[in-house]
Formats: structure tokens, sequence, C-alpha cells
């Protein structure tokens, strides 16, 4: 593979204003229910004592957002039985070929990020190319250029880890060794509080 | 549920009909002579598989590519599962046709009498390997659901629960059609024991499998209540159907044992 592109998205400075989902739903012109790419508000926390008979709440909460990670491992390409879902040998990029796909909703049923979402209206799945048609002209994503915080970037994975560091490896993912993501992200410091051995 | 509703016919059909080819063959074991009763058995597992076809169709997005869902047999278990269940039902569908048509051959040690059985018998080589290949179908349905990430589906809870569906489906449709008396009464009576027995494994088997993997058992108390009651009060009646030669209480077991089954296979694509 020449390079394997994805995104890179920094949670700290995320504030969950989900313009890059709007973003993403018009570029694609998707109906209801439909997000190629998705903002989740992750809460949790846990109680204290004061030392005076007391508790005391420790609260936190963060935002990630998630597109398609256009995995090493694409368990959605493997399951999918038409051959519609492939891995670009050139760029790594999984993407659907829409004259192919039966609407079996396999691949919704095996990628572990939710990235594949059928669309009823037109009987097939889709998911995020990271704007193959964009790209193509020399822009951007459409979430990369709306997001008003450049929170997120996009490139070779390669680069992209090595100017941001940044990990899978977060409570709020499944495990990155299920499918072996082509994302990073540069940790919420609560998220990073969080992450796995 | 009700974009569930294809695949819940698609699947208890599919293993209905491996219940019943299996007993078919069972059958040919125990009255050798007597071709009735797998003819009848043979007609509904077509039927089924036939059904089974159309309910698939219906959860595709694109009805015309259906074709297309074989063409990545090396990496996709769904592809696999279109291929074995095409072979399943060929296979059903000619060791119907061949029994109906009376050209198919005599099991080898049928007795002298056989040839004046009211129905042809199929040859119980044939129906064995109907059975494999009904038994390969039910596997790659369930390694189908494994593969995937649902944490309700990806548990050994799946083949345990899909085989013993065909196991209790199998039973529930043989209770009654030996019950009601088509083949000699000895060996009728052998295979309906054999059949309260199987019915009885395949209740054991998915409701252990249940108690072990199935999620949120809290949170569907209602539900499973409601399966334990319909599987426990059908064995239990088909048992004392068996017992007491009542042909209405056997009957009446076997709905309700078809019923637990629906009932848990639309809360597994449920939890899905």
């Amino acid at each position: 593979m020449a390079v394997q592109l994805g995104f890179h998205v920094d949670m700290t400075r995320c504030t969950g204003c989900r313009t890059c989902a709007i973003a993403c739903k018009d570029k694609h012109d998707l109906g209801p229910g439909q997000l190629f790419r998705r903002v989740t508000e992750v809460e949790g926390g846990s109680y204290g004592e004061t030392g005076a008979g007391a508790v005391v709440p420790h609260v936190f909460a963060y935002y990630i957002s998630i597109a398609c990670n256009h995995c090493e491992n694409p368990r959605c390409v493997a399951n999918c039985p038409s051959g519609a879902l492939s891995k670009n040998p050139a760029d790594g990029v999984v993407s659907i070929d829409p004259t192919v796909c039966i609407g079996c909703r396999y691949c919704a049923w095996s990628c572990p990020y939710g990235a594949p979402q059928y669309n009823p209206a037109l009987g097939i799945t889709q998911k995020c190319d990271l704007c193959a048609d964009l790209r193509a002209a020399g822009q951007e994503p459409a979430c990369v250029t709306a997001c008003p915080l450049r929170a997120i970037d996009w490139g070779s994975v390669e680069v992209l880890r090595e100017r941001y560091g940044g990990t899978m490896a977060l409570d709020c993912l499944p495990d990155p060794n299920l499918t072996r993501p082509n994302a990073c992200y540069t940790p919420h410091r609560d998220a990073a509080r969080r992450l796995r051995p | 549920m009700r974009e569930d509703l294809p695949l819940v016919s698609f699947t208890l059909l599919v293993q209905l009909a491996l219940g019943a080819v299996a007993l078919a063959a069972m059958a040919t074991l125990r009255a050798p002579g007597a071709g009735g009763l797998p003819l009848q058995l043979l007609c509904v597992a077509s039927g089924a598989l036939v059904v089974a076809f159309g309910a698939s169709l219906m959860h595709l997005g694109v009805k015309a590519g259906a074709m297309r869902a074989l063409r990545n047999l090396r990496t996709s278990w769904l592809s696999r599962e279109v291929l074995f269940t095409g072979l399943f039902t060929a296979l059903t569908l000619g060791a119907t046709a061949a029994t109906v048509l009376g050209g198919d051959s005599r099991v080898p040690d049928a007795p002298a009498g056989a040839a004046t059985a009211p129905a042809a018998m199929p040859g119980a080589h044939l129906l064995w390997l109907v059975t494999l290949t009904g038994l390969a179908t039910v596997f790659t349905m369930s390694r189908l659901y494994q593969a995937t990430i649902r944490p309700a589906w990806s548990t050994l809870y799946t083949p345990v629960s899909f085989f013993a569906s065909a196991l209790t489906l199998g039973a529930a449709l043989g209770a009654p059609l030996v019950g009601a008396g088509s083949l000699p009464p000895e060996a009728g009576a052998l295979l309906l024991r054999d059949i309260v027995l199987t019915a009885a494994a395949g209740v054991t088997a998915s409701l252990a499998a249940a108690a072990l993997y199935a999620a949120d058992l809290n949170e569907h108390r209602l539900h499973m209540a409601a399966r334990l009651l319909l599987t426990l009060g059908g064995l239990g009646l088909l048992t004392v159907g068996w017992y007491a030669g009542l042909i209405p209480l056997t009957v009446t077991g076997a709905l309700l044992l078809a019923a637990g089954e629906l009932l848990s296979r639309i809360r597994f694509f449920a939890l899905g």
C-alpha cells in the first residue's frame, strides 16, 4: 500500500458542537438517522469520601467524534457477501460500490464503530469514504473543513501519528486489536485517565 | 421487530426443515417399509425452505442482486450460508420429487412387503445426505452471526440455540404426524419416544445456553418467563401426550414448543 489515509481527532479541542456531523450529512445528503460521522458525549464518574462523613461526586464528560477508521483488518470487507466493500490498495480507504451492494446489512453488523449505515430509501449500505470526490478535486473531507475548532485532521496515518501522537485504545472505543483501526485520537484528559493498560 | 421478521422466519424455517429431514431419515431406520411419514416430512421441509428463500429475499435492500451474495465465498459466512441453503433446498426438493415420482431407491434392508407401502420410500442414504447438508447450512448460519460484533450473537449461544431449534421444531412437527398413526404401531411408538427425547434434548440445550449466555436477562424477564412457560409447558404436554397416547395433547404441546422457539428467536434478533 502506497499510503494509508485516515483521520486524527483532537479530543481536547472538541466541544461537541456536531458541525462535523452536520457537514458530512449535508455533503452526502444523508437521510434521518444516517450519520457517517457521529459525535457522542461520554459521561461518567464516581463518589469519593470527604473525610467528614459525606460523599462528593467526581464526574467527567467529554466528546468523541468518530467516522470510519478504514481499518487494517476491516471485518466489513471480509464479511460482505457480494464483494461490494473493498479496501483501496493505493490509499487504504474502505469504500462501498453502490452498484454491487445488495443491502444485506451484514457489514453494519460487523463494524465495531458503526461506520456502514443502511439507507432504506436506496436499499443499500453507505459509509464514509473520506470524501473521495473532494479529495480527487484537491480538497479536504467535509468534516475536516467544517470543524470550527480545527479538531479534525486527515492524511497519511503514519504522518498523523508522528505529528500528533494519539491512540485508539480509549475506554469509550472497542478494543483496537479487533480490526486495527487507522485513525488516532489525542485523548481528552478524562479519556486519557481511563486509558486501557 | 418488523424489520427482523424476514430473518426470524428464514432462520426458523431452515431449522424446521433440518429437523424434518433428520426425522425423515430417523423414520427410515425405525420403519423401513412405511414411506408415508418421510414423504410428509419432506413435503413440509420443501415448503419451509421455499418460503424461507422468499423471506430471505425480503431482508435484502436490492432483491434483484440476491445472486451477488455468492461472490465472496472465500471470507464471508453469509456467502457460504447462501450456498449451503441453496444446496439444502435443491437436495430436499430433489428427494421429495424422487419420492413422489416413486423413482427413488429403496432402503437396502427394506422388508419384502415394502413394495406395497402407501408411498414410495425415499432412499435412506439420500435422506442422510440431505440431513448432512442441512447441518452444514445451520452451522454456516450460526457462524454468520458469531462473526459479527454484536455481543448477543457472537457467543456459543448462537450455534447451540440454532441446532437446538432444529431438534425442537423437528420434534414439534414430527410428534403429531407420528401420533396420527401413519407408521406401524410398534415402530410409531419407538419413533415417538425418540421424538420426545429429541425435544427434551433440544429444550435442555437451548435453555442451558440461554442461561449461560443471554444478555440483559433482567431487562427481558417477562420475555424469558413467557418463553420458559411455553417451552417447558410444550415439552410437558408432548411427553404426557406420548405417554397417554392423547393426540390433542401432543398437538398442543407441539404448538407451544413452536411458539417458544418463535419467541426466543424474536428476542435473539431484538438483542442483536
